[in-house]
């Protein structure tokens, strides 16, 4: 180090390097691919977002949601990220092609929401209508109650078989085990008042293919009213009253999302579902504003169970040891 | 970032990491490498390790970025590369804290009274532990705990708080003196400062890494609802909180010192403050 130019020249050839081997060669490998399509370009995967929920996600970043709730899949054999229900495969760099900014997320103090839209209920009118599973309360000495739709507490031996059966992260209290869970989580709004002790969360299963609750027409209300899981009546009572649908939810209620209005006229078809503690004097009526539609919006685009080709499904085969690891 | 995808992150976490070592760190070393010998009046033990150090510091550290980003959506080799990077900084944090070591082997009695070498050394030996821990947290087996819990964050208030700004408190109570032309006030002061600043910050290390590992550890056993992990954290951090206090206290202490000596109210002295009873014919020859 005899002068002031191979020191400099010394330092910027490090960060050179590393540039180069960090940056430049990931990009040429990553940096550039294309949605996949299948063999006659249909298909195409992943696609870009509705104009709604690209501003959801300038809602979503603005809030600071990327604080604590990531957006990634670990593989199934580092992680137990694939058992949460999180998502069927890992996360891959093609699904986040369109993602500007991308928000892959540092911290779970909350769930993980890579697939979070992936789990809403399917809004087609031939698709089995979801089924509401009341089954009765974790507290003992609770009554059951009872639900309206045919739906009957048969159900939930069915629930865990799809990929959209109710998380644990969500719904379970501490100590309900995930093999338990279907079983106990309850309709919150299936009693009149329910105490928010005893009822942790609505957690019916959607699009499960058993029971015929065909009196429900409204795909995204459970026949005894209380919002489906992961649908968007779902996210914003859940956005504007976390404790409501998740007893231990530490998430933030996001209330200034939401304007507080009085009827006129008809109740608005979007008007939140609350119940409980939250629920308002008559004639009163919380409504979404044009924010909170578009993170929802966003919130249920967030889907990648979209079969990859570069990311092989390990998660069927259970003894299987051919992780994968790799990612291209 | 005008790149697609997830290569955001990657230049995101390369120029977030450049920064914690290469700015941060770097600035920390120099001001150690600086402040050290000049407090205890004597070389750095040997400029050939420090060399060897500052480059393989340069070298290893600029490619550690993605140690952040263990098991995500990237080529597995990007993240091989920045482990192994990260398992070759021990070469620079070894060659730099032994040089630190020898230097002050013998004079460790003055951190009786000198409160620039109490500060820096408390940084220098944060930094060996900062270093060890991001070499453990990266490591695939254990980052699978560590991932998306608060030791990551403790990590980097390893780096930030412990190491760096100790450092830059050390320097300041350092360098003040000489531009105001007056002495610190209250050693009582000082000693406040310091203690509250260390209690608070080995806290919060503490509680995260140690409520990380907990609440990684829960988060991983599928066999607990998710909610079970954001439970086990919960106490861990409310200790975090107290020492969030504690550091606190530190602050205002002193940014109170500090306004003293802007504003001139600091002693008129020859000799500097200490922080203990000094005897003088065993100092005056070295500070």
């Amino acid at each position: 180090m005899k002068g002031i130019l191979p020191l400099f020249l010394g330092i910027f050839g490090t960060f050179a390097f590393s540039w180069a081997g960090l940056i430049l060669i990931p990009n040429y490998q990553i940096g550039h691919l294309d949605p996949q399509t299948d063999e006659d370009g249909n298909d195409a995967y992943p696609a870009p977002k509705s104009g709604m929920a690209e501003r959801g996600r300038r809602i979503y970043a603005a809030n600071g949601c990327v604080y604590c709730h990531s957006q990634q899949v670990r593989a199934d054999d580092v992680a137990s990220d694939i058992d949460r229900k999180w998502g069927e495969r890992r996360s891959a760099p093609r699904d986040y092609l369109f993602e500007r900014p991308v928000l892959l997320g540092k911290m779970r103090m909350g769930p993980d929401l890579a697939n979070i839209g992936k789990r809403a209920p399917v809004e087609d009118q031939n698709a089995p209508p979801p089924s509401s599973t009341t089954a009765a309360s974790p507290a003992p000495g609770t009554s059951p109650s009872t639900s309206p739709g045919p739906a009957a507490s048969t159900s939930p031996a069915a629930s865990p078989t799809a990929s959209a059966a109710p998380s644990p992260a969500v719904a379970a209290a501490p100590s309900v085990s995930p093999a338990a869970s279907p079983t106990k989580a309850v309709a919150a709004a299936s009693s009149p008042s329910p105490a928010p002790a005893t009822s942790p969360a609505a957690a019916p299963s959607p699009a499960s293919p058993v029971t015929n609750a065909a009196s429900s027409a409204d795909t995204t209300v459970a026949a005894n009213g209380a919002p489906i899981l992961y649908s968007a009546p779902w996210h914003h009572r859940h956005l504007y009253s976390p404790r409501s649908v998740s007893n231990d939810s530490n998430m933030p209620a996001f209330r200034f999302l939401y304007e507080k209005r009085r009827v006129s006229g008809e109740r608005a078809a979007d008007a939140l579902i609350l119940s409980g503690p939250d629920a308002l004097p008559e004639g009163w009526e919380i409504v979404p504003t044009y924010d909170a539609k578009c993170l929802v919006a966003y919130l249920m685009s967030l889907d990648q169970s979209h079969a990859l080709k570069e990311v092989k499904v390990t998660a069927v085969p259970p003894s299987s040891s051919a992780p994968a690891k790799e990612v291209k | 970032v005008p790149v697609q995808g997830v290569m955001q992150e990657a230049v995101t976490w390369w120029f977030a990491n450049n920064l914690l070592f290469l700015w941060f760190g770097a600035i920390g070393l120099g001001t150690a490498y600086y402040m050290i010998p000049k407090v205890i009046g004597r070389p750095v033990y040997s400029y050939h390790l420090a060399a060897i150090g500052f480059w393989t510091y340069a070298l290893f550290a600029s490619w550690t970025g993605m140690q952040r980003l263990v098991d995500g959506p990237f080529p597995a080799w990007m993240i091989t590369a920045s482990i192994a990077a990260t398992i070759l900084t021990i070469i620079p944090v070894a060659t730099v804290g032994l040089n630190h070591h020898m230097t002050m082997r013998g004079y460790f009695g003055l951190l009786r009274y000198s409160p620039t070498l109490r500060f820096t050394v408390f940084g220098a030996i944060s930094y060996t532990v900062f270093s060890l821990v991001g070499v453990l947290i990266s490591l695939r087996s254990v980052a699978r705990y560590t991932q998306f819990t608060e030791a990551s964050i403790a990590y980097s208030h390893m780096g930030l708080y412990a190491f760096f700004t100790m450092v830059m408190f050390g320097s300041m109570y350092y360098i003040v003196p000489r531009l105001v032309g007056r002495e610190w006030r209250y050693a009582s002061l000082i000693k406040l400062h310091f203690w509250s600043s260390t209690y608070g910050v080995g806290l919060m290390v503490l509680m995260l890494l140690v409520g990380g590992f907990a609440q990684g550890s829960s988060m991983n056993d599928p066999s607990l609802a998710f909610s079970e992990s954001t439970q086990t954290i919960l106490p861990y951090l409310r200790g975090r909180s107290v020492s969030g206090l504690l550091l606190t206290v530190a602050h205002f202490v002193f940014a109170f010192h500090f306004g003293l000596m802007l504003f001139g109210l600091g002693r008129t002295a020859s000799v500097p403050t200490f922080l203990n009873p000094k005897e003088e014919e065993a100092l005056e020859a070295r500070l």
